[in-house]
């Protein structure tokens, strides 16, 4: 048993790190074959990015053992296992977006000659990598002039100019839309053509289908199970990720539809403000979840930055309650009764060092005078019922916001607006990068808010969520509406069908 | 993740944020107690709180500018430019009225002043998107030279002693500059902790992008966080010429650096977002023992301004490890 009987690419065998009060892993072992998908699956916090970076040498373990290619690898580093050619893709790519692509895959390695830079060795190779693996991209190109996509193949191919035998990629779908996914995927398929071994952590199961050649299921930091992606199913899936069966992952009550509640008329975003989308109207009606559809660059959260007034709208109209309103700040869409949970909720969403109830008030915070200064223990309770309605896990209020993990921290962005009074609810990817149970906990909040009359409108780039939770689906596609569907007319096809402008 | 299981251990990133001001007062008054000759006696004790409350009441505007995440290092110049006006105004005053009216029209005026300073830097800083940083130096040169100009470049004396009770008068036993300070404390204190205005201030400090997402005009925010900096700096501009009783073109020489090192030595991050008034006071007082106690035991004045950058650096330094290792206890 001392070597590995068969030539593993990447052999894992009973890693354990813990951190101060927490196992993160707790005896995970894992098998990866050259030429193979091995993906990884487990809930947020089961300890996936913990295994990948000690992997990758980010984290050093506190017991178990690594092969590489049959070999013991003792202590490494992140130099050290680029070295070997294990190559990791980051879930959040951080490209310096003002170099071109080539300066960003030769990054740090730059090719010298006598201490000058080589440009034209640094360009020449660059191009020669982009077409051998035929992805249609000039080297000369900045990073910020091609897409999130985009920017997971350029990571591609700096792993593979730098003669990686082992691909870790952390959630590279997390950020693209589905239609763009292929190109990913090609790629993937091509890299297995030469031989690569490809270990790939993500939250979708159709993704999971698509690819997995084997399957390592990882739960609380314990290794599960491990074997060929044939003996899954969805459903089985699941129920090992999380140790319980999920029956119906997305929980779509029949809700009667009330009258219209905001009606958009014609907007647009004029060339000066952006130019982002042309002539969107449509209508939003009490007790309904609207979903949009459309790929990444379509111009769907753009629409809803309008109409939350983070980025301006230069023509059209937009009537709540029949009313004209123009929103011009935030401040005037939340008192028009508007809230957005926004797609980035680090960003957008939370004030992370700041604690729970602060967090969950900071948008009402009118609602909380007495006289000119704060009620504080008001807060409190308003919070604390927000707390066990959503069912937050957290120690406490006082606890900052960045303690808690994705799904909570959604979960908090949501109070923020349930505090007040919200008869709009604009969510953007609601649940992206939340795990399994939290995400159908958070299905479950949207029907309670169409439940009590809020009408809710939801852009997800997953097409089984768009399908599984709308009552009507916008699709757009580069600015415009190219469709609104019925629920009874929803097909994956045709949502994909109006996405793409028809040309599947 | 998992961080559920470890929010009950001790931290000592957290620790240090909520208590490490006051264990570094204790333990350098109890070492200037114990090592430094005079340190202790009540008189001593007095002058420090007294030479310290200009300092400590700009330090209460800056604790705003900086949990905002900007910095105003315009202070000294701005106290020698409102100072001087106030001075000559009270002089002008003071003869054509009582001299209590002329007091209080003078104090008054000084905070308009202050006010309109901080409405220019505010105005600016918002309107073009300029850094805080090089707005005040700009009106740090500007205030300077506007001192130097009304003034000839020489003192103003000869004030009311109306006036200069605001920074030599008792108000009972206790020193009348130092109950404005105590007053402006207890103000920005409920202004920052009590009021929506304040968890503004933390929020867009904080994460500017997600307050605004939350319906909060940050920009409205900054303005007035800028405008009640200007007003505390108005008070302390008089309580500052009133303690020397006399109008000094020149004075103020390096108090914005005392001012920002009360604020970061108190706990307030200067990545912004998060702070007190309550550590500044205590920083404010620190920075006080530690000039005090380097009078008294005669160190060079030119030593005394090297020593000062090292106090402000290790306050930094500290509040960034402190903060990282608050973040690596997380994970």
């Amino acid at each position: 048993m001392r070597v590995a009987q068969e030539s593993y690419a990447l052999e894992m065998r009973n890693v354990v790190k813990v951190f101060p009060g927490v196992r993160a892993l707790d005896g995970v072992s894992l098998q990866i074959r050259a030429g193979k998908v091995h993906v990884i699956c487990g809930e947020n916090g089961a300890g996936k990015s913990t295994l990948m970076k000690v992997i990758n040498g980010t984290y050093q373990a506190d017991e178990g053992e690594m092969y590489f290619e049959g070999a013991q690898v003792g202590k490494h580093s992140v130099q050290d296992t680029m070295q070997m050619g294990i190559a990791m893709i980051y879930q959040e790519l951080n490209p310096v977006m003002e170099m071109t692509i080539a300066e960003n895959i030769f990054l740090g390695r730059e090719p010298k000659r006598g201490g000058f830079m080589e440009f034209g060795k640094m360009y020449s190779d660059t191009q020669d990598l982009l077409n051998q693996l035929n992805i249609p991209f000039d080297a000369h190109q900045k990073m910020r002039e091609i897409s999130i996509a985009g920017h997971q193949l350029v990571e591609i191919v700096k792993a593979i100019s730098m003669d990686a035998k082992v691909i870790i990629m952390d959630e590279p779908s997390s950020a693209i839309a589905d239609a763009e996914i292929d190109i990913l995927f090609d790629q993937i398929v091509r890299l297995k053509e030469q031989g690569v071994a490809i270990l790939y952590i993500t939250h979708k199961m159709d993704e999971i289908f698509r690819i997995a050649d084997e399957i390592t299921v990882i739960r609380d930091g314990q290794w599960i199970e491990s074997g060929p992606a044939g003996n899954y199913n969805a459903d089985k899936l699941v129920s090992r990720m999380v140790g319980r069966e999920i029956k119906n992952i997305f929980p779509k009550e029949d809700i009667p539809i009330g009258e219209v509640v905001m009606e958009v008329q014609g907007l647009t975003q004029g060339k000066a403000a952006g130019g982002r989308f042309r002539d969107i109207s449509f209508q939003l009606h009490k007790g309904e979840i609207l979903g949009f559809s459309g790929l990444v660059g379509a111009g769907r959260s753009e629409v809803m930055r309008a109409l939350f007034g983070i980025d301006p709208y230069t023509a059209g109209e937009i009537k709540i309650d029949g009313k004209p309103v123009r929103i011009r700040n935030t401040s005037e869409a939340i008192a028009s009764g508007v809230a957005m949970v926004s797609e980035d909720r680090k960003e957008y969403g939370l004030v992370l060092e700041r604690n729970i109830k602060e967090n969950i008030s900071l948008a009402s915070l009118k609602h909380f005078k007495k006289s000119f200064l704060l009620d504080d223990k008001q807060i409190a309770s308003r919070s604390q019922e927000m707390v066990d309605l959503l069912n937050i896990k957290v120690a406490g209020l006082d606890v900052k916001a960045e303690t808690l993990s994705g799904g909570n921290q959604q979960k908090v962005v949501l109070a923020k607006w349930l505090i007040g009074d919200v008869k709009i609810m604009i969510l953007d990817e609601p649940t992206r990068g939340i795990d399994v149970g939290a995400k159908s906990e958070i299905h479950k909040l949207m029907g309670k808010f169409a439940r009590q009359g809020m009408a809710v409108i939801m852009i997800s780039s997953e097409l089984p969520e768009i399908l599984g939770m709308s009552d009507r689906v916008v699709v757009m596609q580069a600015g415009r509406i190219s469709g609104i569907l019925e629920r009874r007319e929803l097909t994956q096809e045709g949502v994909m069908k109006l996405s793409t402008g028809g040309r599947v | 993740m998992n961080s559920q299981k470890t929010v009950n251990k001790f931290n000592f990133g957290e620790f240090y944020g909520k208590w490490g001001t006051l264990l570094i007062l204790v333990i350098i008054v109890v070492l200037a107690s114990l090592f430094v000759p005079n340190f202790i006696k009540p008189r001593n004790l007095s002058n420090i709180l007294l030479q310290n409350c200009v300092v400590a009441m700009l330090a209460f505007g800056a604790t705003f500018i900086i949990i905002l995440g900007h910095t105003n290092i315009g202070y000294g110049s701005e106290l020698a430019f409102i100072g001087c006006i106030a001075c000559l105004l009270m002089i002008r005053l003071q003869e054509i009225m009582p001299p209590a009216a002329a007091a209080v029209i003078t104090v008054i005026s000084a905070m308009l002043i202050g006010l309109g300073v901080g409405a220019v830097s505010g105005y600016i800083i918002t309107k073009f998107n300029i850094p805080a940083f090089i707005m005040t130096l700009a009106i740090m040169t500007m205030a300077r030279g506007g001192a130097l100009l009304i003034t000839n470049g020489t003192p103003v004396s000869g004030m009311d002693a109306a006036f200069n009770w605001l920074g030599q008068g008792f108000i009972g036993p206790i020193p009348t500059s130092v109950v404005i300070m105590i007053l402006l404390f207890c103000i920005t204190w409920l202004l920052l902790n009590k009021t929506a205005f304040g968890r503004h201030i933390y929020a867009v400090g904080g994460n500017e992008n997600a307050a605004v997402a939350s319906g909060i005009k940050s920009k409205l925010v900054i303005k007035k966080a800028f405008l009640l900096d200007g007003l505390i700096t108005g008070i302390a501009a008089v309580v500052f010429m009133a303690r020397q009783a006399s109008g000094t073109p020149a004075g103020g020489l390096a108090y914005e650096f005392d001012a920002i090192t009360a604020v970061v030595v108190g706990g307030t991050s200067i990545a912004g977002g998060s702070g007190n008034v309550g550590g500044t006071i205590i920083g404010a007082i620190i920075v006080g023992i530690i000039n005090n106690v380097q009078n008294l035991l005669h160190v060079n004045t030119y030593w005394q301004q090297v020593i000062k950058g090292v106090v402000i650096l290790l306050a930094i330094i500290l509040d960034v490890v402190t903060k990282r290792a608050a973040e690596k206890a997380m994970k």
